[in-house]
């Protein structure tokens, strides 16, 4: 062999052992990059903001409740809550992309409705974060449900599950129908004989609402820390009574009607921002992100609004 | 030349306000569910008058809009969409898409869509909140999957296609009194989760006496169940027999 294929023949040896210590330590530093970004801790601008944080995550574990109501269509039959559920759990399932927080989320096991994941806390200490996602309908037909007594029997969870949470969890975030001021709502709606909803009754005797005030009410140690109604007009029909009553407690409404896959978008906004802890610009921000008017599709901005969280 | 040709394409081109067609569409599209039947009724009269309109909803039914398009269609009936529809509801994470075309099912088409719902409910490829909606819609439209498929699909790993699984074991115990489906009850009862047992005693509270009778057989195992609320309703369904 002559001495220049030998030097040929070295180099391509160098290459390759370069290549493999290159290959190897790819896949051993792969997870300790990836951990010490999961668990790098956050900076914050604004020392009140991070005082929030700190008080929002002041428990080694964080309990988030995204309760579902029985979003029905009627005078239609047709209840969606469970595909909405479905379409919501996607991305909280899939892999982080980098800056994002509503995702990594893995199921717990022994309990199908919760998940779970952990994140660096404001302090850069370890939390885990357990999300219970619940849905209120046990069917997509309203006519079958009312005559289902699994479907009394899972409202009735539903609901001590939401209103548990206002005395016991962190955050709680309600998606569903307002019902004119009468919601939240987890059970099939009151009709009328035609099939319309009854409205007017649920404007004046206000069931959910009355119920969730008498919690927050009752309980002076509640550990809530934010309310999120990702429902229609529900700046309108719930922002005043709750900060009348509860003055520091974080608010997300939604200032105008609002399309399902908008209230989606927002909800997993509203998590994202919160699980990255965002401060109150771009929590905004990020909030109307979500459903910013297209200006090529032209459609209308969800007007979503939220108050008190951080700052 | 060209630079300035491009220039003015790019400053009026891309910035141009929206085309009032496209914006009026998804407004009507917006107002179709959660409104008054008046102001539905308004806005399928305006989506049906307007122009180029299910070309729009073509090129919409992969973006952003895709469940408002689907709203149209649904409202319209527009029937010339069930080829992409079946194509597009193969990647459909929600479900939506099997609901869209639910409502196009007909007599000429009923057996068709009944076939493919048949052939995707049992695919594990496809995603859960597709094999829900695949379920719900086989039960209305009353078609009898084998006892073997539904037994497998209430051990799936996902939970939400076991409970839709059983959901649709309650249609074809109930509406179609289909008693091979009834030994499935016990297998949900001695595997299954708190839930989906509590949703099982639930349906045999609901069965006909004769099926109840033999459907007491099953209780044997949850009468001493480590979960307390799956024991009371186990219970009240024994207290239902006597």
């Amino acid at each position: 062999m002559s001495p220049a294929s030998k030097i040929i023949r070295l180099k391509a040896k160098v290459a390759a052992l370069f290549l493999i210590c290159v290959f190897v330590s790819y896949f051993f530093l792969k997870p300790i990059f990836q951990r010490h970004e999961k668990f790098s801790s956050p900076s914050f601008s604004d020392s009140r903001c991070q005082k929030k944080y700190q008080e929002l995550y002041n428990r080694d574990r964080i309990d988030i409740r995204i309760v579902f109501g029985y979003k029905d269509a009627r005078p239609a039959r047709f209840v969606g809550d469970r595909y909405e559920r479905a379409l919501w759990l996607r991305p909280l399932l899939a892999d982080c992309i980098s800056g994002e927080g509503a995702c990594g989320f893995a199921r717990s096991e022994g309990d199908d409705e919760l998940f779970e994941k952990e994140i660096a806390g404001p302090d850069g200490r370890p939390r885990k974060v357990g999300l219970r996602v619940l849905q209120s309908s046990v069917g997509p037909d309203d006519e079958e449900n009312r005559n289902d007594p699994f479907q009394k029997w899972n409202s009735e969870r539903v609901r001590k599950s939401f209103l548990e949470g206002l005395a016991t969890a962190d955050v709680v975030f309600y998606n569903g129908h307002s019902r004119n001021g009468g919601g939240p709502d987890f059970q099939p709606p009151m009709i009328a004989g035609n099939g319309n909803v009854r409205y007017k009754r649920y404007q004046i005797e206000k069931p959910g609402i009355k119920e969730l005030l008498s919690v927050l009410e009752a309980n002076h140690q509640a550990t809530i820390k934010l309310l999120g109604f990702f429902s229609c007009a529900s700046t309108r029909w719930f922002e005043k009574p709750i900060l009348d009553l509860k003055k520091g407690i974080g608010l997300i409404t939604n200032t105008q009607l609002v399309y399902f896959s908008d209230a989606l978008e927002n909800m997993t906004a509203a998590l994202s921002a919160l699980l990255t802890m965002k401060c109150q610009p771009d929590f905004d921000r990020i909030l109307k992100g979500g459903s910013k008017a297209d200006p090529k599709s032209g459609s209308t901005q969800v007007g979503i609004k939220s108050v008190g969280l951080l700052n | 030349m060209l630079i300035f040709a491009l220039l003015f394409v790019a400053i009026f081109g891309f910035a141009s306000e929206p085309t009032p067609k496209l914006a009026s569409w998804l407004s009507d599209a917006r107002v179709l569910s959660g409104g008054s039947e008046e102001v539905r009724k308004n806005a399928i009269q305006r989506l049906k008058a307007m122009p180029k309109l299910e070309s729009s909803l073509h090129s919409e039914l992969e973006g952003k809009n895709r469940f408002l398009a689907l709203d149209v269609i649904s409202a319209l009936k527009l029937k010339n969409f069930l080829d992409d529809l079946l194509r597009l509801a193969e990647r459909d994470e929600s479900g939506f898409f099997y609901n869209a075309i639910d409502s196009m099912i007909d007599s000429t088409n009923r057996e068709r869509i009944t076939t493919v719902y048949r052939s995707r409910v049992t695919d594990r490829e496809q995603p859960w909140g597709s094999r829900v909606a695949l379920y719900d819609s086989l039960a209305r439209l009353n078609s009898i999957l084998s006892p073997g498929v539904v037994e497998q699909s209430l051990q799936d790993p996902t939970p939400e296609i076991r409970a839709a699984a059983l959901h649709y074991l309650r249609y074809s115990l109930l509406h179609w009194q289909n008693e091979d489906y009834l030994p499935m009850l016990e297998l949900v009862l001695k595997k299954g989760s708190n839930k989906l047992k509590i949703q099982a005693l639930f349906l045999i509270s609901e069965l006909s006496p004769a099926y109840k009778r033999r459907a007491s057989a099953y209780l044997s195992s949850c009468r001493s169940d480590s979960n307390s609320e799956v024991r009371y309703y186990c219970l009240q369904c024994l207290q239902l027999q006597k």
